[in-house]
């Protein structure tokens, strides 16, 4: 079997040259995991506090807004380390993603001082 | 074993410009691969391109990095004891090698190993997956040891001859939920003792206080024997409190009570419960079972929907909404027995960690598993401010118990205060104020094979559960006014007194033991 498959190789240079060539840094094409859910957690805004402080790159938190009598204004302190997505529904799910490493405030104002939740963030290495 | 690729997966047909370099060194490994034989056929495989990192030597065994990724997110709890569930990693090769080209150590990814991957839960075995063409292990697992807060971890060992390394992963949090219900199932026997009528039960169902928003779930009846008390929102914190907070009245409840005490309640009546626009639980035809120790749960026809960024819809089920342990009745009258029941909320998870770390504080696991995990937290425990709000009201329950003269035929009405005979309820059905019907000192033969409670009754010649005894200090047939029950206890409480005596203290021993439901004590 390690045989066959040896020659099996060595008989297929040409088309792995080929097929080397076909492939490039730039696009970044090394081979890919199958797609993994990025989701590390799905909460109601009012848990935000319970949500893990702790991300990779890559990661990301969703957070579901459901109140129909406040207009939230959602923020990231550093939109370079955690991005904001899918912020404008009510009700809806906000995504907060890991984008670089560092840390953020993310926080859901509801423009009353009841109506507030924050998350710390840090961003690990992927 | 997997044929050995001899390119990255994944390659694309278009040709970009600049690739002599990679080409060279793939050449040059094939070749090598030739060489060397069936130690190194999957060298080439291992190869990068596109860069100088490629100049690996042919002898280099590459590390490996396996990760364990997230939890498959589900519109409902995905992972539950003993059902499988899909857990995967993914396995890289890392160069790491003092590059030939750059002079410092570095480490990057390479094409994907050949190779399998076995999962574990501590030291417990969940599977093993081949790595697939993406560098991925993936299966579906039923072996998950326990419920709770589960560290997986995954091993990688390479195939035979390929240049790759074993490894092992960090561990990843899995949360495995355990459906059993904290109370066991509660089903009357054969023997009826007793109807019931004129039940009521008051249940918020739930209470959540959304402290920043100063608002719970709104509540509705939607029709048969429910009602809630009329009330406004007001300003005050207090105002609204109360009336978010308004419990349920479900009337005209009707049921029976077995010779063992067992007590089985159905209610007519629906209960909406919402939250904000997207999300509605209803709850039809509440059901009530309670045991001789006062041990029990409500169960409901569940339905309603989830219907945020697109609608998942809950197929009607029963399923537990509440459970308790311990209730205490106490009498009304001569037939209308209540009591107010706090509801399990503390440990009722199961497993540390089955929801939320550090916490195994909810709502019965088999209603909170069906709920979609965006919102399932508010029937936990999770560590934030509302915490304190969402552990359920008690519930108040009260009914009248009309006991049966004949209790031997099953499901029948068996007439009412009749002697009973040897069988009467003081005898076997000792754990029950209300079967105080006849012959309340039974034989000897039935005694013994009663569950301890009865016993405890019989041989004291009183037919009242401990709970109810300990409520109300009489018994049986002094409550009922049963004159000739009570003699017949007497005569036969003195019969039996040496026997008696004897077994009530060994099974009020048993009694002592630990809760064998596992639920906490309230």
């Amino acid at each position: 079997m390690r045989r066959r498959v040896a020659i099996t190789l060595t008989g297929a240079l040409a088309a792995a040259v080929l097929l080397a060539g076909c492939t490039s840094a730039e696009d970044g094409a090394r081979p890919q995991a199958a797609e993994v859910s990025p989701v590390v957690a799905m909460l109601p805004v009012g848990e935000l506090g319970g949500a893990p402080g702790q991300l990779a790159v890559g990661e990301e938190i969703e957070v579901v807004v459901d109140t129909p009598d406040i207009d939230w204004e959602i923020t990231s302190s550093d939109p370079a380390v955690v991005q904001l997505a899918d912020t404008d529904k009510n009700p809806g799910v906000v995504r907060l993603i890991a984008v670089a490493e560092g840390a953020a405030d993310i926080v859901f104002d509801g423009g009353d001082a009841e109506a507030r939740d924050e998350l710390h963030v840090t961003v690990g290495k992927g | 074993m997997r044929a050995a690729s001899p390119h990255p997966r994944g390659a694309a047909s278009r040709k970009p410009p600049a690739r002599a370099a990679a080409v060279t060194v793939l050449a040059t490994t094939a070749l090598l691969a030739g060489a060397l034989g069936p130690a190194a056929p999957a060298l080439a495989a291992t190869v990068p391109h596109g860069s100088a990192e490629v100049e690996i030597a042919a002898t280099d065994v590459a590390a490996t990095q396996v990760t364990v990724a997230f939890p498959v997110p589900a519109r409902q709890a995905n992972y539950l004891l003993g059902r499988a569930a899909p857990v995967s990693a993914r396995v890289t090769a890392v160069s790491a090698h003092t590059g030939d080209t750059g002079g410092s150590a570095h480490a990057a990814p390479v094409a994907a190993p050949e190779g399998k991957v076995e999962f574990f839960d501590g030291a417990v075995s969940l599977g093993v997956a081949p790595v697939d063409a993406t560098g991925t292990a993936s299966l579906e697992t039923a072996l998950w040891p326990a419920a709770g807060e589960r560290a997986i971890t995954a091993t990688f060992t390479p195939a035979p001859g390929a240049p790759v390394a074993g490894s092992t992963s960090s561990p990843q949090t899995y949360r495995v939920v355990d459906l059993a219900r904290v109370v066991p199932d509660i089903e009357l026997g054969a023997t009826r003792a007793a109807t019931i009528t004129e039940a009521q039960l008051d249940w918020t169902i739930a209470n959540i206080w959304f402290s920043n928003f100063a608002v719970g779930f709104d509540r509705e009846v939607l029709g048969g024997n429910a009602s809630l008390p009329a009330a406004e929102v007001g300003s005050t914190i207090a105002e609204k409190q109360a009336y978010y907070f308004r419990p349920f009245s479900f009337t005209a409840g009707t049921g029976t009570r077995d010779s063992a005490g067992n007590r089985v309640i159905e209610f007519s009546g629906s209960a909406r419960l919402t939250s904000g626009s997207g999300n509605r639980w209803d709850f039809v035809d509440p059901r009530l079972h309670v045991n001789a120790a006062g041990d029990g749960y409500i169960t409901a026809l569940f339905s309603g929907f989830y219907h945020i960024g697109g609608l998942q819809e809950y197929p009607e089920q029963r399923l537990t909404i509440a459970t308790f342990t311990g209730a205490e009745f106490g009498r009304e009258g001569a037939d209308r027995l209540t009591a107010d029941i706090p509801l399990n909320w503390e440990g009722q998870a199961g497993a540390m960690g089955s929801w939320a770390r550090g916490f195994d504080s909810s709502f019965p696991n088999e209603f909170v598993a069906v709920l979609n995990p965006g919102i399932s937290l508010f029937f936990t425990g999770s560590g934030v401010s509302t915490d304190a709000s969402k552990a359920p009201h008690p519930i108040r329950v009260g009914f009248t118990e009309h006991p049966l003269a004949d209790p031997g035929g099953p499901g029948g009405p068996g007439g009412t205060d009749g002697p009973g005979g040897t069988d009467g309820p003081g005898g076997t059905d000792g754990p029950d104020n209300s079967g105080g019907t006849g012959g309340t000192g039974g034989t000897g033969g039935q005694t013994s094979t009663q569950p301890s409670g009865e016993h405890r009754g019989a041989a004291a010649g009183t037919a009242n559960t401990p709970r109810e005894l300990a409520r109300t200090g009489t018994s049986t047939a002094g409550q009922h006014g049963n004159h000739r029950a009570a003699v017949a206890a007497a005569v036969v409480a003195t019969v039996m007194l040496g026997g008696g005596a004897l077994l009530a203290g060994a099974f009020a021993a048993r009694r002592r033991g630990p809760n064998p439901t596992g639920a906490t004590p309230r």
